[in-house]
Order: C-alpha cells, then sequence, then structure tokens
C-alpha cells in the first residue's frame, strides 16, 4: 500500500519537505561509527572486544538506515518490513553493549552462564518481531506504524536499553573500585562516559522526543535526531582511548583521527548542499580536505616513525653503553689485579739485572752485558706500562691519592730538564730549559710527585717523537690568572688536526706515533690529564700538523 | 528467519492493518477535527477506517487515490470498521449542535 499523502523518495531514502537535520544527524552518525568500527576491528580482527564493537557499530548503522528509510518511504509492505527491525537492532544494540563493556574491563569472553542470560533476553525480541505483538499495522495518513506498535514489546526492548545502561554502569563502578593504576581508571571513567552517554541519548532521547511529539507535548518531532549524536560522542571517546591508551591494541596517531573526523564533517556538508553549484564546491572541498590530510598525516607518520626509530636506537646504545662501562670496570679490575701481579716479578728482573750489570755477582763475560743491558730496558719500559695500567685502574676506580704540598716548579722542572738531558744528547737532541722572571716565584700547591710524573712523561714524549732538532721546556706564570704553566715544545713528528682532540683519551695514540715508537701504551697521556685536572690544573696540546712539531701545557694553580 | 517471515508477512501476504482517514458529515456524526496546514485555519472532518490491507489492495490497488471502495465498509465484512469520534473518550470531536 502506498502513503498517498506524499511523495515517493530517490535512491530509497532522498525526499523532498524534510528536515535538514535528519540527514545531518543519521549520515555523519553512521559513517562515523561505521568507520570506528571498522578501523578497530581490520586492525586487530581477532580480538573479541574489537569485533563487538564493530558489531555495536554494525547494528547502529543498520538501525539509521531503517530509520531513514522509515522517515521517507512510502511503500507501506517496505515500512513495516523494515519496522520489524527497530525492536531488534536495539535489543542487540544493549546486549553487545553490555558484552563489550565486559571484554573491554576484563579481557576475556564471558561465561557461557552470561551468554545464556544474553540470549534469554534477546530471545522474545527475535521470536516475536514479526508478530502482531510487535507491529500489527500502517497509518496511511500519517505514512507511519507507531498507532499499530504492541506496547508489551515496546516496553520490553526499551527495558533492555534501561537495564544496559545500569548493568554497564555497574560493572563499570565496580571495576573503577577495584583497580588503582591513574591510567586504568581514566580509560574505565571515558569509556563509562561514552557508553552511557550514547545509551542514554540513543534510548531515552530518541524515544522520549518521539513519544512525546506524538502526543502533542512538543511540536518538533525533530529533537529525536539529536539522540544519535550519542553515537558521535562515544566514538569520539574510542578515538581518545586510541589515541592516548592504545586500547584495542591499535596504535593511531592523534592526525589520523583529527583528519578523518574532520573529511567526516567536511562530507556531512552534503545534508545542505541545495544547489548544483554547492553541490560541486562541496566535492572540491572535501576532497581537498582528504588530500591535505593524506599528505598530513603521512608526513605526521613519517615522522613518528624516525622518532620511534631514534627511541629504540637510544635505548639500544643506552643498553650498550651500560653494558660497555661494565666491561670497562672489568677490564679495570683485570687490569689492576694483572698489573699487581707481574710488578713484582719485574722489580725483581729489574733489581738483579742492575746487579748483575754492577758486577755485585762476580764480573761477567762481556758478550753478556749487551743482553743484561736489554733485558734491563724492556723490564724498565714494563714497569712504566705496569705503572700506567695502575694509574689507569687508580683513576677509574676513584683511589688515587694526592699529596698537596707547597714547592717551586720551577726548580723542580730545572733538575728534571738536567737529569733527562743526557737522554736527549744521546739522541742527538738538544733539551733546553727557559723562564720568565716569575712574579710568583713559580711556587705551586700540588703534588710534586705527580707534577714530576706529568713533566716528565711530557718531556719524555718530546724526545721520543722528536728524532732531530731540540726539546724546549719553559716555565712561565700568570698572576692575574694565579697559574704557573709548563710548555714542552719540541720540532718533532707533530700532531695532525683532526687527532689534537684524541690524543688524551685512553689507548689513543697519534697515527704516525707508531712509526717512531712502538712502544706506547696510549695511556701516559691520559693518566697526566687526568691527574693535572684532579690537581684543579689542566694540560693542552697545539701543533701546526704533522712533521711541524708539538707544545704540550701543563697548568697548575699558583700557590696562595 | 525473522527476516524471513517479516518479508513473507508484510511484502508477500499484505497481512496488515491499514488505518487512514475516511468521509465524516459533522451533521449526522463525531467527526475527528484535522487541521489543513500546521498553523490550523482550517479545518477538516474524517472519520477512521481500519481494515486489512490485503482486502484493501484487492478493491484499489495499492493506491486508495480515487478508489471510493476504499472509504466504506461493505455489510458483514466483519474486519473492517469505520470509527466515529467519541466525545466521552476523545477530546476533540465535532459538535453535532453546533451544524
Amino acid at each position: 500500500m502506498i502513503c498517498y499523502l506524499y511523495e515517493a523518495p530517490s535512491y530509497l531514502f532522498f525526499a523532498a519537505d524534510l528536515p535538514e537535520l535528519l540527514y545531518y544527524s543519521h549520515i555523519p552518525a553512521a559513517s562515523i561509527a561505521l568507520l570506528v568500527g571498522l578501523f578497530v576491528y581490520l586492525n586487530k580482527p581477532n580480538q573479541l572486544k574489537n569485533r563487538l564493537l564493530l558489531y555495536i557499530s554494525l547494528c547502529f548503522v543498520a538501525w539509521t538506515t531503517i530509520n531513514l528509510v522509515a522517515w521517507t518511504n512510502i511503500n507501506a509492505d517496505i515500512l513495516l518490513f523494515v519496522w520489524t527491525f527497530f525492536g531488534i537492532l536495539q535489543a542487540c544494540i544493549s546486549i553487545l553493549c553490555i558484552y563489550f563493556i565486559y571484554v573491554f574491563l576484563n579481557e576475556q569472553d564471558v561465561t557461557p552462564k552470561i551468554k545464556a542470560v544474553f540470549s534469554l533476553l534477546l530471545f522474545p525480541v527475535i521470536l516475536f518481531a514479526p508478530t502482531n505483538l510487535n507491529i500489527s499495522g500502517f497509518d496511511l495518513d500519517w505514512c507511519d506504524a507507531f498507532g499499530f506498535e504492541g506496547v508489551g514489546y515496546l516496553v520490553y526492548y526499551s527495558f533492555l536499553g534501561a537495564l544496559a545502561m545500569v548493568w554497564i554502569f555497574w560493572l563499570l563502578a565496580k571495576k573503577y573500585k577495584e583497580v588503582s593504576e591513574s591510567a586504568t581508571r581514566k580509560q574505565i571513567l571515558l569509556m563509562g562516559v561514552g557508553i552511557e552517554l550514547f545509551l542514554f541519548s540513543f534510548f531515552t532521547i530518541t524515544f522520549l522526543a518521539s513519544y512525546l511529539a506524538n502526543l502533542g507535548v512538543v511540536n518538533d518531532s525533530d529533537l529525536e535526531f539529536y539522540g544519535l549524536f550519542g553515537m558521535v560522542f562515544f566514538m569520539v571517546f574510542i578515538g581518545i582511548l586510541i589515541v592516548r591508551f592504545k586500547t584495542f591494541n591499535i596504535g593511531m596517531l592523534s592526525s589520523q583521527a583529527l583528519v578523518i573526523a574532520l573529511v567526516i564533517l567536511v562530507a556531512a556538508q552534503f545534508a545542505y548542499a541545495s544547489t548544483p553549484t554547492t553541490f560541486i564546491l562541496k566535492i572540491v572541498t572535501l576532497i581537498l580536505t582528504g588530500l591535505a590530510g593524506l599528505l598530513l598525516v603521512h608526513s605526521v607518520k613519517k615522522e613518528v616513525k624516525q622518532k620511534q626509530e631514534l627511541e629504540l636506537l637510544s635505548i639500544k646504545l643506552s643498553k650498550a653503553n651500560g653494558r660497555l662501562k661494565e666491561l670497562d670496570k672489568l677490564k679495570s679490575e683485570f687490569v689492576s689485579i694483572a698489573s699487581h701481579q707481574l710488578r713484582s716479578p719485574i722489580t725483581a728482573i729489574r733489581g738483579y739485572t742492575s746487579l748483575l750489570l754492577d758486577g755485585d755477582f762476580g764480573k761477567m763475560p762481556a758478550e753478556a752485558k749487551e743482553p743484561l743491558e736489554r733485558i734491563e730496558q724492556s723490564s724498565k719500559r714494563m714497569a712504566m706500562s705496569i705503572e700506567d695500567y695502575l694509574n689507569v685502574s687508580r683513576i677509574e676506580s676513584g683511589n688515587m691519592k694526592y699529596n698537596y704540598s707547597d714547592f717551586s716548579l720551577r726548580n723542580e722542572v730545572e733538575k728534571l730538564a738536567d737529569d733527562m738531558r743526557p737522554e736527549a744528547i744521546k739522541k742527538g737532541l738538544t733539551l733546553l730549559f727557559r723562564t720568565t722572571d716569575l712574579q710568583g716565584q713559580g711556587m705551586v700547591h700540588a703534588d710534586i710527585g705527580k707534577v714530576m710524573q706529568i713533566v716528565q712523561n711530557l718531556v719524555n714524549n718530546a724526545i721520543k717523537y722528536t728524532p732531530e732538532g731540540s726539546v724546549s721546556v719553559y716555565v712561565r706564570d700568570d698572576v692575574s690568572k694565579k697559574m704557573v704553566f709548563v710548555d714542552v715544545v719540541d720540532t718533532g713528528v707533530g700532531i695532525d688536526a683532526d687527532e689534537l682532540e684524541t690524543v688524551f683519551e685512553k689507548f689513543e695514540r697519534a697515527r704516525n706515533a707508531n712509526a717512531v715508537n712502538a712502544h706506547g701504551t696510549g695511556l701516559g697521556l691520559f693518566v697526566a690529564t687526568k691527574m693535572a685536572k684532579a690537581m684543579d690544573g689542566d694540560i693542552t696540546v697545539h701543533s701546526d700538523g704533522e712533521g711541524k712539531g708539538s707544545r704540550f701545557t701543563v697548568s697548575l694553580p699558583l700557590a696562595a | 528467519m525473522t527476516a524471513s517471515a517479516s518479508y513473507y508477512r508484510f511484502v508477500v501476504l499484505h497481512d496488515y492493518t491499514v488505518g487512514y482517514e475516511g468521509d465524516c458529515d459533522p451533521a449526522v456524526e463525531y467527526c475527528y477535527i484535522g487541521c489543513e496546514d500546521d498553523e490550523c485555519t482550517e479545518e477538516y472532518f474524517y472519520s477512521y477506517i481500519t481494515r486489512p490491507a490485503d482486502e484493501l489492495r484487492a478493491l484499489c490497488g495499492p493506491d486508495i487515490t480515487d478508489c471510493d471502495e476504499a472509504y466504506e465498509c461493505k455489510d458483514g465484512d466483519s474486519k473492517c470498521s469505520i470509527e466515529f469520534c467519541d466525545p466521552s473518550y476523545d477530546e476533540e470531536c465535532s459538535d453535532l449542535l453546533d451544524i
């Protein structure tokens, strides 16, 4: 039968003279529900709660679709056929919402007993849907079936909506009290507000408005459309849960969610496209918004991916660094133990070699002298290396002791230069000592033994790495800076600019050092600079490059 | 199952009741009062007819426009009824004395 007072719709549910809010409330709400439901489901299809959210969305979409058909269609046969499903869909939404909340809160399926309760509650709605208990007739003038709906059936499925609200509230409140983590509580709160808002608006506002309009209490039946916006709010809350808490085990960017929402809102403007021009303009706007959104999402996604990769690398590096520190500590401990164990026999070797050379055990044959001298030199180098290792170990473990006193650095360095001069001469070098008119008399406050070890190391290096020319040692001071400086300048192999920063690091040696002296450990400068810094001083280096000599400067605080 | 049963009942059998406004002479009967527009500047009077959809379809086809048989019930047709306004029950009925 045809509603003779109305015009037939085009494309199933597009009719003239209908409230524009009808489309604006139905189409965006259904689109958002469908998009969010599908998005959640397709990301993790094996998750039960994701599937349940999709079912809720599909039921809602089906409900809005048949509601649009009911509003616009004029064929009583079709209208009554679709009208049958209002009750079923509403009952399904109620039960699915309860089921969904159960799974959301407990991360597991409900018991068979609860499933049986759900089935029992749904059974009457499904069983009596095609009977007169649900719907018995049709009003051709009003083109609806409100006057022929079975009151008992209507009350029953509306009761399921109320039951869902109470049941869900009880479940959420119970869980909220049980958990203590702030993040979980926030998720429960967001989900609770979202789903209760949806159920309240969908079941209460929609039908209350419709009921009051039928009674003539309110004139505007458009009020029922506002009830559908509850689903939009629910989906917004779901979006917040996904973006902020990765609920449903989905990683989603807020930019993605915003772009989707923007596109839906622009698409919803089609409900108000009254002329072909505005329709075309809205299509262009939608396409441009979509394209800009895609570009934005792509760009943000790329940045987030890079950020995640960097974070991952940083974590890996941090772990590797921790492991390296641990290994370094173990190595220092090993070196310390090994060095202590080596030092005693080396001392004995050096001592007895010296005694043998001095003739304390009788006259040595001439041919034994050279091997003994080699033994003495090698054991001396080995003793120095061991001392370096032990110093590193002491520095790194914080066990290096400093005995401070005031002494004349000038006098000590001059003595050292005199002591080392024969060694330089032996190598064909000149070792010069120079000083300026020292205003502070070159007095420093430091550990004399350590200071002389530093200077000796530098002069020793200068001699070792200078094949020809000279080594000069200068002592100067700067009263304004309250510092005394010792410059050790040579005309040796020099250092490349790119190596100047690393020569003070542990086990670091200049590239050309091995060619001149193969015995270095790469620890001398490391130990020297650590000791100088520990005494509030420093060591700096300058070189014009390879083959152009170098200048090492030790600075120490002037005695007060 | 539900969908099939519903489709069979409503679309194939047309097994439902239809209600629509019928003629009413306020001089003879108490009539329901309807409005021609939203502001109700002009009223009209009507009765309310209910009958099985399949019967009506057999009489008039799917559209009752220009079908006089739709507005009368034949004697002995117990499923067809014409309901007039009842002043003791309905709030707004036409008043016989005023006509």
